[in-house]
């Protein structure tokens, strides 16, 4: 799939599905108590373009920093 | 008769208001034996019951990461408790039933909370509770702990489920190889009497790499085989990843049988998102936060000084009263001058200043409480980085407002050890509420009027002095990469009143237990030394307190005040710095402010709040740092600070006397 970028270059109010996470074992168990699986719908509250963001998963909001949100790649919903 | 049950539940699942709206004020604070993880526990009666509730540590999975979360998890598989009540987030199922089902594996007895079911509503979904509880064979109840809807039938329904004698029956289906490799390999396991769980249970999680009961050489051999096997077959190396996976898949499958979303997910936009658009945007997030507690340090004071004026007179009107009273019956001076200067001198300078103390706790708490404290982590993040700390560094930087103490302890919840270290280095520079009185005393009496700026510009002082420390230790113990940030964001809701109160009586009343026992006695130590030997002038030069002042004193005369009472003064901050105040209180007696006044100038005094600031922690903070840290890292923040906030009170003295000359 060539659509997929960092979630870190997602916009705020945009949709998106997590396609692959590019990261360790340490990284892939904090994104999985998250809830935050290959597959997962998710969208863009805040920040972004290089900052942290906030994503909303369901009835959830959660903060990833910066350097974890370049190692998610996400695709459009 | 007595019962035992534990509340378990994901962080912000409101795991402490369900706790606190149980045991109401009936809760006591201490310790997990062995570790300094806080320990709230709690009861409350029922007929003739008395139910004894403990509230663990807030926890994500049974397989832990963290100090707090192996605390958790060794208490549920525990039989230490008559029942365990899982608290689920009903707003965020997903996360909270995958830790309900590895419960639940574990054959544990459990009665589930679902709270927050007025987010439900708000997010417009439906839960079918009815085939929840069929499925998973529990039983559940509904609550909004935060308006006390269902707590009053959860207390009932404890006690009944503690009465109903249930096996917990509940597996999740693995494939059929799976399920037969583990029915072999339970039979080389015994469970122990003290553990309460099933052996399939055990066996899945050592699949998973946690090797709870430490099995002995022999049967680690064994059950290595069966894990073997089992790898094999899936073919794969991480099979925690797959029973993690599972569950979740299981849960996943659960939710869409039992929930029903009415709205699209497009129309969920609920007010908090809006408020976080621009509470985190990245250009106003820092702004709004400086602003935010720049009010909240305005109320402390607005609020709270006319208060402490009122206590203030109190005492003065009490100490003539006592004055008077003794004098008519004829009673030695020296017993006067105890219980005068000593006590009511040394302990009232301190109550005075409890009304500015529970003022700053109600903020700090009300910023928990409406969920902003968890943005700030957040908001801070890329700023943090700067100066090598993590984003997580910045809530127990806040909580450094109010203590230290726990302060250091609440930094576990940063999951890097060298991350975790550097943040208690630098904790002590966030000025506590025991520091507040210094400068509360010397800015009323120097800068009246804009005591609130001069206070909040030694508070934004710590902070910076925090972070240049923070990037010096950086370079030179850690140079390894900074953890990285993810943090669960509860929704922003109106604080729950109630959970603030408690947290802010319970606070108040250590810190008046604190004036009636340690520094009560500090107090008269103080007293006694100050007038001794005898036939002295009380707190004169000569007596004791004022020889081992002078021998202190000139290594403080370039920081601007070099005489003896200010020595004294920061050697008993050593023990608490409220004595730092109450100890002038003793010394100087009724004419506190006055003799401030002629002993200190507007510039000598502001060195001397820096001082206070920077200068070694207090011994209780000492002590905590070489339990979480080690003592190598306590003896490194006795040092550096000593050294540092000398620097810095004698660097701002003489320039700012440089300046008042040149211009």
């Amino acid at each position: 799939m060539n659509n997929t970028f960092p979630l870190l270059k997602a916009r705020i109010g945009s949709q998106v599905i997590i396609d692959e996470l590019k990261g360790g074992p340490g990284f892939y168990r904090r994104l999985i108590d998250m809830g935050l699986l290959p597959g997962t719908n998710i969208e863009i509250i805040s920040g972004g373009t290089n900052g942290p963001i906030i994503i909303a998963k369901d009835g959830i909001r959660i903060g990833i920093g910066a350097r974890m949100a370049a190692k998610i790649f996400v695709r459009p919903a | 008769m007595n019962y035992t049950v534990a509340i378990a539940g994901n962080p912000n699942s409101g795991k402490s208001t369900i706790f606190n709206a149980l045991t109401g004020l009936h809760q006591h604070i201490g310790n997990w034996s062995g570790v300094t993880v806080e320990k709230k526990y709690g009861e409350y009666k029922i007929g003739e019951h008395i139910i004894n509730i403990v509230d663990l540590p807030g926890t994500y999975s049974l397989n832990p990461k963290s100090i707090d979360e192996r605390i958790a998890r060794d208490f549920i598989i525990s039989k230490k408790s008559d029942l365990v009540v899982v608290v689920v987030n009903a707003s965020d199922l997903e996360k909270s039933l995958t830790l309900l089902i590895d419960i639940l594996e574990a054959g544990i007895k459990t009665l589930v909370v679902f709270n927050m079911m007025d987010m439900v509503k708000i997010q417009g979904k439906t839960i079918d509770i009815r085939t929840l509880e069929k499925i998973l064979n529990i039983r559940i109840l509904k609550t909004v702990a935060h308006k006390k809807i269902g707590t009053d039938r959860l207390k009932l329904s404890i006690l009944q489920e503690i009465k109903t004698p249930t096996q917990q029956r509940f597996k999740i289906q693995y494939k059929e190889r799976i399920e037969t490799t583990i029915k072999k390999a339970i039979k080389y396991i015994t469970v122990p009497e003290n553990i309460g769980v099933n052996k399939r249970w055990i066996f899945l999680k050592f699949l998973e790499g946690e090797n709870i009961l430490n099995f002995s050489e022999e049967t680690l051999k064994r059950l290595n085989e069966y894990k073997k096997i089992i790898s094999d077959f899936l073919h794969s190396q991480n099979l925690e990843l797959y029973f993690v996976e599972k569950r979740y898949a299981y849960v996943e499958g659960l939710i869409k049988e039992t929930v029903k979303n009415e709205l699209p997910l497009e129309k969920r936009i609920f007010i908090s998102d809006r408020i976080d658009r621009i509470v985190t945007n990245k250009f106003l997030g820092i702004p709004i936060f400086i602003l935010v507690m720049g009010a909240m340090f305005y109320l402390v004071f607005t609020i709270g000084t006319p208060l402490s004026n009122l206590i203030e007179s109190f005492f003065e009107w009490i100490s003539v009263i006592i004055k008077t009273f003794l004098t008519g019956l004829n009673i030695s001076s020296i017993i006067i001058s105890f219980i005068v200067d000593g006590i009511i001198g040394g302990v009232g300078s301190i109550i005075v200043f409890l009304p500015n103390i529970a003022l700053l706790f109600l903020g700090i708490g009300i910023l928990e409480s409406s969920g902003y404290m968890a943005r700030a982590a957040f908001i801070m993040d890329k700023f943090m980085h700067i100066f090598g700390l993590h984003g997580k560094s910045f809530i127990p930087m806040i909580m450094g407002f109010g203590c230290t103490v726990p302060a250091i302890m609440s930094a576990r919840t940063l999951d890097s050890e060298k991350d975790r270290i550097l943040t208690i280095l630098v904790l002590p520079l966030m000025s506590c509420s025991a520091r507040l009185p210094i400068y509360v005393l010397f800015a009323s009496i120097f800068f009246p009027h804009k005591e609130a700026f001069v206070v909040l510009s030694l508070y934004f002082l710590g902070i910076i002095i925090a972070m240049i420390v923070a990037r010096i230790f950086k370079n030179i113990f850690f140079k390894a990469k900074i953890a990285p940030l993810i943090v669960e964001l509860p929704p922003y809701r109106m604080p729950v009143w109630k959970d603030i109160f408690i947290s802010v009586w319970i606070k108040s009343k250590l810190f008046i237990k604190k004036a009636g026992t340690v520094i009560l006695l500090a107090a008269v130590i103080m007293w006694v030394l100050a007038s001794l030997p005898p036939g002295v002038e009380y707190a004169s030069r000569e007596s004791f307190i004022g020889k081992i002042g002078s021998f202190f004193a000139p290594v403080l005369k370039l920081s601007g005040f070099g005489f003896y009472e200010a020595a004294v003064a920061l050697i008993m901050g050593f023990m608490a710095k409220e004595l730092v105040v109450s100890s002038l209180g003793t010394l100087f007696g009724t004419t506190l402010r006055s003799s401030i006044q002629t002993l200190f100038t507007p510039i000598s005094a502001y060195a001397f709040m820096i001082m206070s600031l920077v200068y070694v922690p207090c011994i209780a903070t000492i002590a905590t740092i070489k339990q979480e840290a080690g003592w190598k890292w306590s003896v490194i923040v006795i040092l550096y600070s000593i050294i540092l906030g000398w620097i810095l009170a004698t660097i701002f003295y003489q320039t700012s006397l440089l300046i008042k000359t040149i211009f």
